[in-house]
C-alpha cells in the first residue's frame, strides 16, 4: 500500500503541464529555440524533427537547465523565469539527457537511489520508487550491477529509470530508444503508454514509428519553430502517395517538413 | 547519511581522500628520513598543503552536470559545506603531524595556503571547468617557491604561498582567493562549459 499525499490529492490549477509562447533557447550563441508556442498537458507527446531542429535545446529549456533567452515557459502552472522557485518545479520533472554522465562504481539501484535523493522524495519512499522504477524499465535482474559494466541499452534504460523515479508530472525523454533492441523498444512502448496516463511525458526521437505507435500526440519542430502538433493518425493523414518515406507516418513527416520548408524559402 | 554517503561517492572522495592522506604521509616520512629537525621546512609545508587541495581537486566535478541542475535539493549550502570540510580535511591532517616527530607547522601559514589554494581551485573549477582546475594552483605555487619576491608589497602579494605566515600582503590575497573561490562555487556550481552543448 502507499500513502497519498494531500499534494498529490489536490486539484490541478494549470491548464497546461508545460506551457510555452514565443520560448527561445540559446544553444551556445545559436538560438536554437526561435519563438516557440507549444502547450502540453496529460498524454505521451512524440517530439519530432530533423537534426538540429532544437529538439535537445527545447527538452534542456523544460529540465530548466538552460534558462529561457525570451519569451514566456511555464512548467506545472509556475512561470519560468529569473525568480522562480524551480525546486517545487523540478520535484515534479523527470529528465533523461541525450547522453548522461554518472558514476561507474554505483550500481544501478544506487544510481537510481541517489536521483531519487536529489528530486527530494521523502525518505521512506525512496527504496520502493526505486525498485518499483527499476522493474518498470525491466532491469530487475541487474539491479545490483555496477553502472560500468551494463550495455548501451541497458545504461539507457537505467537512465529512464531515474527519470520516473519520482513519478514525476511532467517527464522529458531525450532519444529514450536509443541503443533498445526491438523486444525492448515494444516494450518501453508499453511503458510510455503506461506513464502518459497520469503524467505529461514528452519523448524525442527520430523514430517516427515510435511515435505513431506510443504516442497520443505529435509535435514537430524545425529550425526551433512549432510545424505541427496534431494526433498520429492526422501525421499519416498529411502524407501522399508522392511523399518520401516507407510507412504513411514517415509520408506525413516528410509532407509536412517539406510544406513547412517551402513556407519558410518564401 | 545515505544520501552523503551517495554524494561522496559519486564525487569520488573516498579515493580522493585516499590519495590526500597519502600524499601528506609521503611529505610526512620523507621528511622523518632525510632531516634531523622537528620542524619541517616551509616550502615542505606549502608543497604538501598544494599536494593534498589538487588530490581534493576531483571531488568538485559532479558525474552530469545536467541531471546535477534539475535535483531539486538546495544546492548551495551543500556546495558551501564540500568546500569548507575540504579545508577541515586538509588543515586537520596536518594539524595531527604536530604531535608527531615531523612537525607541519606554522599553523597559520597550514590555514592561509590551504584556505587561498583550495579557493583558487573553487574558483578554477567554476570559471573554467572543473577538470583544468588543478593547474593555476599547482603552477603558480611553483613559481612562487622557485621565484619568491620580497621587499615590495606587489611581489610579496603575487607570491602569498611562501611568505611568512604574519605577512600581510599575501594574507590579503590568500583571503580574497578564499572568499571568492567559496562564493563562487557555492553561488553558482562547476562550470557549466565542461558538457557541450548538442542540438538535435
Amino acid at each position: 500500500m502507499r500513502m497519498v499525499s494531500a499534494a498529490e490529492t489536490a486539484p490541478t490549477t494549470h491548464p497546461w503541464a508545460v506551457h510555452a509562447e514565443g520560448l527561445r533557447v540559446r544553444a551556445g550563441r545559436h538560438l536554437a529555440v526561435d519563438g516557440l508556442d507549444l502547450a502540453l498537458g496529460t498524454g505521451v507527446h512524440g517530439l519530432l524533427g530533423p537534426n538540429g531542429a532544437g529538439k535537445t535545446t527545447l527538452m534542456r529549456a523544460l529540465a530548466t537547465v538552460l534558462a529561457p533567452a525570451g519569451g514566456k515557459l511555464s512548467l506545472l502552472g509556475e512561470s519560468v523565469d529569473g525568480r522562480a522557485d524551480l525546486r517545487r518545479i523540478r520535484r515534479g520533472l523527470g529528465y533523461l539527457p541525450q547522453q548522461f554522465g554518472f558514476y561507474p562504481r554505483f550500481t544501478v539501484r544506487e544510481f537510481v537511489e541517489y536521483m531519487a535523493w536529489l528530486k527530494e522524495m521523502p525518505k521512506a519512499a525512496v527504496p520502493g520508487a526505486v525498485q518499483r522504477a527499476i522493474e518498470r524499465v525491466g532491469l530487475a535482474d541487474r539491479a545490483g550491477k555496477r553502472m560500468k559494466t551494463l550495455s548501451g541499452g541497458m545504461l539507457r534504460r537505467a537512465g529512464i529509470a531515474q527519470a520516473i523515479v519520482n513519478d514525476p508530472e511532467v517527464l522529458l525523454l531525450d532519444e529514450p530508444t536509443v541503443g533498445l533492441d526491438p523486444e525492448q523498444r515494444l516494450d518501453f512502448r508499453e511503458l510510455l503508454r503506461d506513464l502518459g496516463v497520469d503524467s505529461c511525458v514528452l519523448v524525442s526521437t527520430h523514430l517516427v514509428e515510435d511515435v505513431v505507435a506510443a504516442c497520443t500526440d505529435v509535435v514537430m519542430v524545425n529550425e526551433g519553430r512549432l510545424v505541427y502538433q496534431g494526433t498520429p493518425d492526422d501525421l499519416i493523414a498529411r502524407g501522399g502517395t508522392g511523399d518520401a518515406g516507407d510507412s504513411p507516418a514517415e509520408r506525413g513527416y516528410s509532407a509536412l517538413l517539406r510544406r513547412h520548408r517551402a513556407e519558410a524559402g518564401r | 547519511m545515505r544520501w552523503l554517503i551517495l554524494y561522496l561517492r559519486s564525487r569520488h572522495a573516498p579515493m580522493a581522500l585516499a590519495v590526500a592522506g597519502a600524499c601528506a604521509a609521503l611529505m610526512w616520512s620523507l621528511w622523518l628520513v632525510t632531516s634531523t629537525t622537528r620542524q619541517v621546512g616551509a616550502p615542505m609545508v606549502v608543497l604538501t598543503v598544494l599536494l593534498t587541495v589538487s588530490a581534493l581537486t576531483t571531488t568538485l566535478v559532479s558525474p552530469d552536470g545536467a541531471l546535477d541542475r534539475t535535483a531539486a535539493l538546495a544546492w548551495a549550502p551543500r556546495r558551501a559545506a564540500h568546500v569548507l570540510a575540504a579545508f577541515l580535511f586538509v588543515a586537520g591532517l596536518l594539524a595531527v603531524t604536530l604531535v608527531t616527530p615531523a612537525r607541519f607547522s606554522p599553523a597559520l601559514l597550514v590555514a592561509r595556503d590551504t584556505a587561498g589554494l583550495l579557493g583558487l581551485t573553487a574558483l578554477g573549477a567554476t570559471v573554467i571547468s572543473p577538470a583544468r582546475s588543478w593547474f593555476l594552483p599547482l603552477g603558480w605555487t611553483l613559481a612562487a617557491i622557485v621565484f619568491p619576491g620580497s621587499g615590495n608589497r606587489l611581489a610579496e602579494a603575487l607570491t602569498w604561498q611562501g611568505q611568512d605566515p604574519g605577512n600581510s600582503p599575501a594574507m590579503v590575497t590568500a583571503l580574497l582567493l578564499a572568499a571568492s573561490g567559496l562564493l563562487a562555487y557555492t553561488l553558482a556550481g562547476p562550470a557549466r562549459r565542461a558538457m557541450t552543448e548538442i542540438t538535435v
